[in-house]
């Protein structure tokens, strides 16, 4: 009897040690000046620190123009420090609303991919804050360029402000155009005569890694713009139309038909985006989607001397096609986030400064996304004709701006395409049954 | 008088042994609840309302929807044949072919532990690394097994092996196998130690040869050894997700959709936390009855 009271003492002991223990680290972790993410909100000397989450950076250039950028931001806000986490951003991939759910202490602000569509996800849990009341107050609307305004205000309230708008059009190596005899194509005609002649020179004219689904969004976008027309395709994000319509089935029939004549090659399927980079970077291809974060990749390739940046022409007579895009990144406020009157400072900053700060840099790999980029001219030669391409506005790339069912069905609707698994019919008539069940889910751009 | 305080003795024993029996179940009996009852009960509960995921929303119950939902779409049935396919495929190329390399390498006179450690490798590797290394692997064009072949002269064999409808799943159970089957040799040796030696060795004196041995010997020793290893394949066969998710996400267009990839697109995502949960379910549902039907068939033929 001793003995099993000894045991039992003992037992209760470890439990009441662990119980407590638990207690202790619950009481700590909820203390704001004992979290870790507290710790360097106020630092000793009576310094706060804004988290901010930002993407991986995808190469020393970013990186050295977000730390650029942080300096300048501290020198002009004196005792706030700027510290960068970063991340998975896309909503795509379930870790960012992961992130938001747990419970943990979120970063202050985090700039992640745009589209309402993406930002909604975020909405509809209630993760993220509102950002009305700061509209009115600092007058956002009016440094915002129109568009940039006007994609992020498609719902009711805006949750959303706006960093950078995206330019998607394609990269054109010209010394291959000129090695095989063909010329930067200027209508539908002689697109296709210099693709046929790069083809038979040994290169592939489309490069392209639809594995992860995004690259082909990329191509398929200009490829519906340039068929359909940018009116049309307005009309088709806006539940105006439908995938089935004559437009969009065209579009996704001449994707197929530049599969099967070799203009997109059939491995693109299993090749991923970074493939797709490596292929037009070592002058493998010809042709390649391209966008700002493009013009560090070309430099660094040492090809930024021949290639130029362009838009695909009219494959449909009276169509004017423009490169896509619409909003690339976007900066939203985490319900939980703990400094949100610094995130105030600093949304304010970069509507502000960040252009000029930005275009100073002759390796910039954004468009901001206020008024301002328009005025000023861009130390970038490539980033200055990506500017001028988009001052008129911009086509849409589809992922930005179809629901969530349908992105999935449509990603993988392209998959198919590009694998001769799907006929063009079909895969209209699959994208258009998940965009009824959007719309049944109440997904509808204003 | 004496009675009462026997009674009153034997009530006080009686809660001394609750209290010792408590004491020592509650531990488990806590982690089990905490970290296995509640979640599964949680979601099973969850696959009735229509959560989106937000903590602050508010919960609608909406019946078995979720299930007729999810019972209504197609990809749901593609990918419960894909899982299907990957468990049939990893039980033929799991468990006899790695039972062979356990008996061969047991049998290795010098360097037992090198070959051990050699092909229990793969094991130690972390999934996405595995995802990666098999992902240039299969590279249509610059992957080794392409390469190799066009230098041989096989072109036509050199397929687009993660873009092309009959080779992707394939493909990616393959490296499913070689990620996992470090762990079933470490169990199948753990358990070849086991078998008696003078089993093998009336046998040789009774003339059998190493064929006869290995089917008369080796394997019903091993019986208790496979019923834990088929077990594992058939629940590992269901639940593959992170070599699919990394390689190919599903694609293209769903040739290599697993249920859990399905369950995950649709929780985490789609953000339609309830509908995923319905899937998980579901999924659960199909491997303890697969489960069962093996360890009862398993029985009957004991």
């Amino acid at each position: 009897m001793i003995r099993n009271t000894k045991i039992f003492s003992l037992l209760l002991l470890a439990l009441v040690l662990v119980i407590s223990a638990c207690g202790k680290k619950e009481s700590a972790s909820n203390s704001p000046a004992a979290s870790s993410n507290s710790d360097t909100q106020t630092g000793t000397q009576g310094e706060r620190t804004l988290t901010v989450m930002l993407r991986p950076f995808p190469n020393e250039v970013e990186k050295r123009q977000w730390e650029d950028l942080a300096k300048a931001f501290e020198s002009k806000n004196p005792g706030i420090k700027v510290k960068y986490e970063t991340g998975d951003v896309m909503v795509e991939t379930g870790k960012l609303t992961t992130l938001l759910n747990s419970g943990v202490t979120p970063p202050d602000t985090i700039l992640m991919n745009a589209g309402p569509a993406r930002v909604e996800v975020l909405t509809k849990s209630n993760l993220i804050d509102s950002m009305d009341h700061l509209y009115e107050k600092y007058e956002w609307k009016d440094k915002l360029l129109p568009f940039a305004y006007d994609m992020v205000s498609l719902k009711d309230s805006i949750y959303e402000l706006p960093h950078m708008v995206d330019y998607i059009g394609m990269g054109v190596n010209t010394k291959i155009l000129e090695e095989v005899g063909a010329k930067v194509p200027e209508n539908a005609d002689e697109f296709y005569d210099a693709m046929q002649k790069v083809k038979d020179g040994g290169y592939i004219p489309i490069a392209l890694g639809a594995r992860g689904g995004y690259a082909s969004s990329w191509l398929f976008g200009q490829v519906l713009d340039a068929v359909a027309g940018t009116d049309k395709v307005r009309a088709l994000f806006f539940g105006e139309a439908k995938w089935t319509d004559e437009p969009f089935v065209e579009a996704l029939e001449t994707f197929k038909k530049w599969v099967d004549e070799g203009i997109i090659s059939k491995e693109a399927v299993s090749l991923t985006a970074d493939d797709q980079k490596a292929l037009f970077n070592q002058e493998k291809a010809a042709m390649v989607s391209n966008s700002p974060y493009s013009i560090a990749e070309y430099k660094s390739a040492g090809i930024d001397d021949r290639v130029i940046t362009w838009t695909f022409p009219a494959f449909k007579e009276g169509l004017q096609p423009k490169p896509t895009g619409g909003v690339g990144f976007t900066w939203v406020m985490p319900k939980n986030a703990k400094n949100k009157d610094l995130v105030e400072i600093w949304l304010n900053f970069i509507l502000d400064e960040y252009t000029e700060f930005l275009f100073k840099d002759p390796e910039a790999t954004f468009i901001p996304a206020t008024r301002k980029a328009f005025e000023v001219i861009p130390v970038s030669p490539m980033l200055g004709e990506m500017v001028a391409a988009i001052k008129g506005g911009s086509g849409y790339n589809p992922t930005v701006f179809i629901g969530n069912n349908t992105k999935e069905v449509y990603l993988q609707n392209l998959q198919g395409i590009l694998g001769g698994l799907v006929s063009p019919q079909e895969a209209a008539k699959s994208i258009e049954e998940a965009r009824l069940k959007d719309v049944a889910e109440g997904f509808k751009l204003k | 008088m004496g009675n009462k305080l026997n009674g009153s003795l034997g009530l006080k024993r009686s809660l001394r042994n609750w209290i010792v029996v408590i004491s020592f179940l509650s531990p488990a009996v806590l982690l089990y609840g905490i970290f296995m009852v509640i979640p599964i009960w949680e979601a099973i509960r969850l696959s009735f309302y229509d959560w989106n995921g937000s903590l602050t929303a508010d919960l609608n119950f909406v019946g078995l929807r979720n299930y007729t939902e999810t019972l209504g779409d197609p990809i749901f049935f593609l990918a419960f044949q894909h899982n299907v396919y990957w468990m049939v495929f990893d039980l033929i190329v799991m468990v006899l072919p790695v039972l062979l390399l356990a008996v061969m390498i047991s049998k290795v006179k010098r360097g037992k532990l090198f070959f051990r450690a050699g092909y229990y490798l793969p094991a130690v590797l972390s999934l996405p690394v595995v995802a990666v290394l098999w992902g240039k692997i299969y590279d249509p064009l610059i992957g080794p097994i392409n390469v190799f072949l066009r230098a041989i002269g096989l072109d036509f064999l050199a397929l687009n092996w993660l873009g092309n409808p009959w080779t992707v799943l394939t493909s990616l159970a393959i490296a499913g196998v070689w990620a996992f089957y470090g762990l079933y040799m470490i169990l199948f040796l753990a358990g070849l130690q086991n078998i008696d030696y003078s089993l093998y060795e009336a046998a040789d004196i009774d003339g059998a040869g190493p064929i006869r041995k290995f089917w008369s010997i080796t394997v019903p020793s091993l019986k208790n050894t496979m019923n834990v290893i088929i077990s594992l394949v058939i629940i590992n066969g269901f639940k593959s997700f992170g070599i699919v998710w990394i390689m190919t996400m599903g694609g293209p267009f769903y040739k290599s959709e697993l249920l859990a990839t399905y369950i995950y697109k649709a929780a985490f995502i789609n953000n339609k936390f309830s509908y995923g949960s319905a899937g998980a379910v579901m999924l659960a549902l199909v491997v303890v009855i697969l489960t069962i039907l093996f360890n009862s068939t398993r029985e009957k033929g004991d």
